[in-house]
C-alpha cells in the first residue's frame, strides 16, 4: 500500500513539475545531438555518393544500406536497421539482457548520459523532495553533481563486474545446455526468460541501491557517496518488500509503454511510418522520461514515508 | 530469350500418409545423408506428421512431395516448396527423381537451409511475423541448393564452385519468390523474438533497377554449418563466385544467364563439373569468350575498385563551364569487358556518366584494364554529378561508395529522417544505460 501511494504521489509530483520533464527531454536531445550531427553528416555524404540509379525512389534501399554498413566505422557503424521505430527499444533492451557487445565508440555518448543524469537527478530529486523553495534547478543539480557522478561510476564498475562474471556464466554456460535440453522452442525461451529474470534482478538491485543512495543524499543525512551507498543499501535491505513492490509497479508502467509502442508500430501500418514514426519515437522517449522521473519521485516519497515511520516512536 | 515452358502447379492430392519416422527413413535411404545427421533429424521430428502430396506439371505427374512437419506448419511449407520447385524447374529444369521430402525441424538444430539429394530441411519458428517467412525462405534455400549438390564430390577440389552456385541460386530464388513481401526481420532476446521492419523491403520489385541484396543471412548463415559444400577459405571463394554471378546477371542480363545456367545444369547430369565447364557453356551461348570475366572475378588476391577521384567544375572564359572528371582503378582486379589483349583492342568496359545542371548528360567508356582516366568538358552549365559504373553493374566492386561524386548535393530527406531515427535510438540507448547507473 505504501509503495502504491508512493507511486501515485510520485506520478502527481512529476506531472505537476513540467519544467523538470522538459529539462530532461531537452537534456537528452542536446546530449544526443552532437553525435547525431556526426552520423547525419556521414549519412548525407554516403547518400549523395550513391550510384545514380532510381534515386527518386523514396524508400530505403536495403542493398545500399548493406553496402554502407560494410564500410562504416565509428559511430556510423551503429547505423543499423535496429534504429527504426520499435526496433530501437527492442534492440537496446535485448542488448542489455543478452550482453551484446557494442562498439567502443558508444562509450562517449554513454559517459555523457551518465554525466547529464548525475546533474538531472540532483535537480529533480531536490524538487521532488523540497519543491523549488531551497535551490534553483541549476544550483540543485550542481550541488550534488560530483557525488552523484561518483555513485554512478561505482555502480558502473559493479555492473561491468556482473557482465564479466555472472552474465557469461548464465548465458554462455547455463543457457545453451538448458535451451538445447528443451523439447520445444517455447520452453527454451521460457528458460531464457528465467535467466533474464536472474540477471535482471541483479542489475535492478544495483540500480535501486544507487537510486536510494542519491535519495539518501538529497532527502536524508548521507553526505559522501560511500555514506549514501551504505545508506541506500541499508534502506533497500530494511524495506525490501516496499522497494521491490515500487520497482515492479514502475516496471509494469514501462512494460505497458513498450506494449503500446509495439502495438502502434506493428499494427499502425504505413500510417506510423516516416516522420510520424519519428514523432511517435520521441513521444515514447518522453513517456519513458516521465516514468523514470516518476520512479525517482516515488522513491523520494517511499524513503521519506518509511524513514519517518522508523523514526516515529511507537505508541 | 522467352521461356516456352508453362508450369502449372497442380492441386495437391493427399494420399496414404506414412508416419514421420517411416517417411524419414525412406528419405534417408534414397539420399546420401550422413548417419549422425539422419539419426539426429529422426530424434527431432518427434511431434511431426508425414503428408504425401502429388504434384503435376502440365497435367503430367511430376512426383511426390513428402512433408514431415507439424500439422499446423505443413500447408505453408507445401505452398512454399511447390512455388520454389516450380520456379527453379522453370529456370534450370526439373530436379531428378520423382520423390522430394521436406522436413521441418526445431530451429535449435541449426539445420534450416540444409539440403541433401531429394531432401530439404527447414525450421518453423514458434514466434514469427507476417512479414518474416523464415521457414519458407529456409526451405527455398534448401530447394535451390538441390541444383548445386551434384556439382560437389568428396574427392573434388571445387566444392567452392558448388557452394557458390548454391548461394546464387538460393539468393535469386528468394528474391523472386518473396518479391514485395519479405521485409527485414531482426531477432532479439536470444533470437526468439522477431520484429519485422516495414520500412525495409528486402526483395523489391525486379523493375527497380537498383541491385538487390546479394548476401542474405539465410543463405550464408550459419557459416560453419557441417552441411555446407565448402568450408573455411573455400567458403570465401564460394561467396566470391556468388557475387560474380550476380555481377554477371547485371552485365549480360538474366535471360542470357538463365539460358546458360539451364544448359550447364542439363549438360552435367551425372558429372562433377568445374567453373571452366560453366565458362565454356556461357561463352558458347554468348558467342564470345567469357574467360576474362571469371579469371579476374575469382582472384582472391585482388579486389575490384574503380573510383571517381575528382569532379571539378568551374566557370570558364569567355562563358560556360569547364569540368574535369578523373577516374582511377584502385584495385588490382580488372573488369576487362573483352577477351582480346589490351594491345589488340580497346574495350568499352564501364561507362562514366557526367550529369550537368541543365539536365544534359555525357557518357564516356573506359577500358577497365587501364589505371587512370581523365575527361574534360566545356558546357553551358555546371556539372552536378559524375559516376563510374553508374548502373552498378560491377557488384564485385569492393567499395561502391567511391564510384560517384556530386557537387553541392541537396540535403537528402531520407538521410534527415534516418538521422532522426538514429537520435531516437541513441536517446533510448542512453536511457537504457543510465537505468542502472
Amino acid at each position: 500500500m505504501t509503495a502504491l501511494r508512493a507511486l501515485g504521489g510520485g506520478l502527481l509530483r512529476v506531472l505537476s513539475s513540467p519544467l523538470v520533464v522538459i529539462a530532461a527531454m531537452v537534456a537528452m536531445l542536446l546530449a544526443a545531438l552532437p553525435f547525431a550531427l556526426v552520423v547525419g553528416s556521414e549519412l548525407q555524404t554516403a547518400l549523395s555518393n550513391q550510384q545514380p540509379i532510381n534515386l527518386d525512389a523514396g524508400e530505403i534501399d536495403p542493398e545500399w544500406w548493406f553496402e554502407y554498413r560494410q564500410h562504416a566505422e565509428g559511430l556510423a557503424a551503429t547505423f543499423t536497421p535496429a534504429i527504426i521505430g520499435f526496433a530501437a527499444p527492442l534492440d537496446n533492451l535485448s542488448a542489455m539482457l543478452d550482453g551484446t557487445r557494442r562498439p567502443w565508440v558508444l562509450l562517449a555518448p554513454y559517459a555523457l548520459a551518465v554525466a547529464v543524469w548525475s546533474f538531472l537527478w540532483g535537480a529533480a530529486l531536490e524538487r521532488f523532495a523540497y519543491g523549488s523553495s531551497r535551490f534553483g534547478f541549476f544550483r540543485a543539480g550542481a550541488r550534488t553533481f560530483t557525488r552523484f557522478l561518483v555513485i554512478s561510476v561505482i555502480a558502473a564498475a559493479i555492473m561491468i563486474v556482473l557482465y564479466l562474471t555472472i552474465h557469461p556464466l548464465l548465458f554462455r554456460v547455463l543457457a545453451p545446455s538448458l535451451e538445447s535440453s528443451a523439447s520445444t522452442e517455447r520452453s527454451a525461451f521460457m528458460m531464457r526468460i528465467a535467466l533474464y529474470a536472474v540477471f535482471g534482478a541483479m542489475l535492478s538491485l544495483l540500480g535501486v541501491i544507487a537510486d536510494y543512495a542519491r535519495v539518501a543524499m538529497v532527502a536524508g543525512p548521507a553526505a559522501s557517496p560511500a555514506d549514501a551507498l551504505r545508506s541506500g543499501a541499508a534502506f533497500v535491505r530494511r524495506h525490501v518488500g516496499s522497494v521491490v513492490t515500487l520497482f515492479l509497479l514502475t516496471g509494469s508502467l514501462f512494460a505497458a509503454l513498450l506494449v503500446v509502442y509495439g502495438y502502434v508500430d506493428v499494427y499502425g501500418g504505413s500510417r506510423v511510418g516516416g516522420w510520424r514514426g519519428i514523432a511517435i519515437a520521441q513521444a515514447y522517449i518522453l513517456a519513458r522520461l516521465v516514468i523514470r522521473l516518476t520512479f525517482g519521485a516515488s522513491e523520494v516519497r517511499l524513503y521519506r514515508a518509511l524513514s519517518d515511520q522508523a523514526s516515529t516512536p511507537p505508541g | 530469350m522467352v521461356w516456352a515452358a508453362v508450369i502449372v502447379a497442380a492441386a495437391a492430392a493427399s494420399q496414404g500418409a506414412p508416419d514421420a519416422a517411416t517417411a524419414w527413413a525412406e528419405a534417408v535411404r534414397s539420399a546420401s545423408i550422413d548417419p549422425a545427421t539422419a539419426a539426429r533429424v529422426e530424434r527431432l521430428i518427434g511431434g511431426a506428421a508425414a503428408r504425401v502430396t502429388t504434384r503435376t506439371v502440365n497435367g503430367q505427374p511430376a512426383g511426390e512431395l513428402v512433408t514431415i512437419a507439424r500439422p499446423e506448419s505443413a500447408p505453408l511449407l507445401i505452398d512454399a516448396a511447390t512455388t520454389s520447385l516450380d520456379r527453379l524447374a522453370a529456370w534450370l529444369g526439373p530436379l531428378p527423381g520423382n520423390r522430394f521430402t521436406i522436413v521441418d525441424v526445431p530451429a535449435r538444430a541449426d539445420l534450416a537451409g540444409a539440403a541433401y539429394p531429394g531432401v530439404a530441411i527447414t525450421s518453423s519458428r514458434w514466434l514469427t511475423t507476417r512479414r518474416e517467412f523464415a521457414a519458407e525462405r529456409a526451405l527455398t534455400v534448401a530447394i535451390a541448393r538441390q541444383y548445386a549438390l551434384p556439382f560437389a564430390a568428396a574427392d573434388h577440389g571445387s566444392s567452392w564452385f558448388a557452394e557458390g552456385m548454391a548461394a546464387y541460386f538460393a539468393t535469386r530464388a528468394i528474391h523472386e519468390s518473396f518479391e514485395g513481401r519479405y521485409y527485414q526481420t531482426l531477432r532479439y532476446f536470444g533470437g526468439y523474438v522477431p520484429h519485422s521492419l516495414r520500412a525495409i523491403v528486402m526483395s523489391p520489385n525486379p523493375l527497380d533497377a537498383r541491385p538487390r541484396v546479394t548476401e542474405l543471412a539465410e543463405v550464408f548463415e550459419p557459416r560453419d554449418a557441417p552441411w555446407r559444400l565448402a568450408h573455411g577459405a573455400d567458403l570465401d571463394r564460394a561467396r566470391r563466385l556468388s557475387m560474380a554471378l550476380h555481377t554477371l546477371e547485371r552485365f549480360v542480363g538474366w535471360p542470357a544467364l538463365q539460358a546458360a545456367l539451364r544448359s550447364f545444369v542439363e549438360q552435367n547430369h551425372g558429372r562433377t563439373p568445374a567453373l571452366a565447364d560453366f565458362v565454356a557453356v556461357l561463352s558458347e551461348q554468348r558467342g564470345s569468350d567469357m574467360t576474362w570475366f571469371f579469371d579476374q572475378a575469382m582472384r582472391l588476391d585482388a579486389r575490384f575498385d574503380y573510383a571517381l577521384v575528382n569532379l571539378a567544375t568551374a566557370p570558364a572564359q569567355p562563358g560556360g563551364w569547364h569540368t574535369t572528371v578523373e577516374v582511377r582503378r584502385i584495385g588490382e582486379a580488372t573488369f576487362d569487358g573483352t577477351a582480346l589483349p589490351r594491345s589488340a583492342a580497346t574495350a568499352r568496359s564501364l561507362p562514366v556518366l557526367t550529369r550537368f545542371a541543365d539536365g544534359s548528360e555525357a557518357t564516356e567508356w573506359i577500358d577497365g584494364r587501364d589505371r587512370e582516366w581523365r575527361f574534360e568538358y566545356t558546357s553551358s552549365s555546371a556539372a552536378t554529378l559524375a559516376s563510374v559504373d553508374p548502373a552498378a553493374l560491377l557488384l564485385l566492386d569492393a567499395d561502391r561508395g567511391n564510384n560517384t561524386r556530386t557537387v553541392d548535393p541537396p540535403l537528402h530527406k531520407l538521410g534527415i529522417r534516418l538521422a532522426f531515427n538514429w537520435i531516437s535510438w541513441l536517446q533510448d540507448a542512453m536511457l537504457a544505460c543510465t537505468a542502472v547507473l
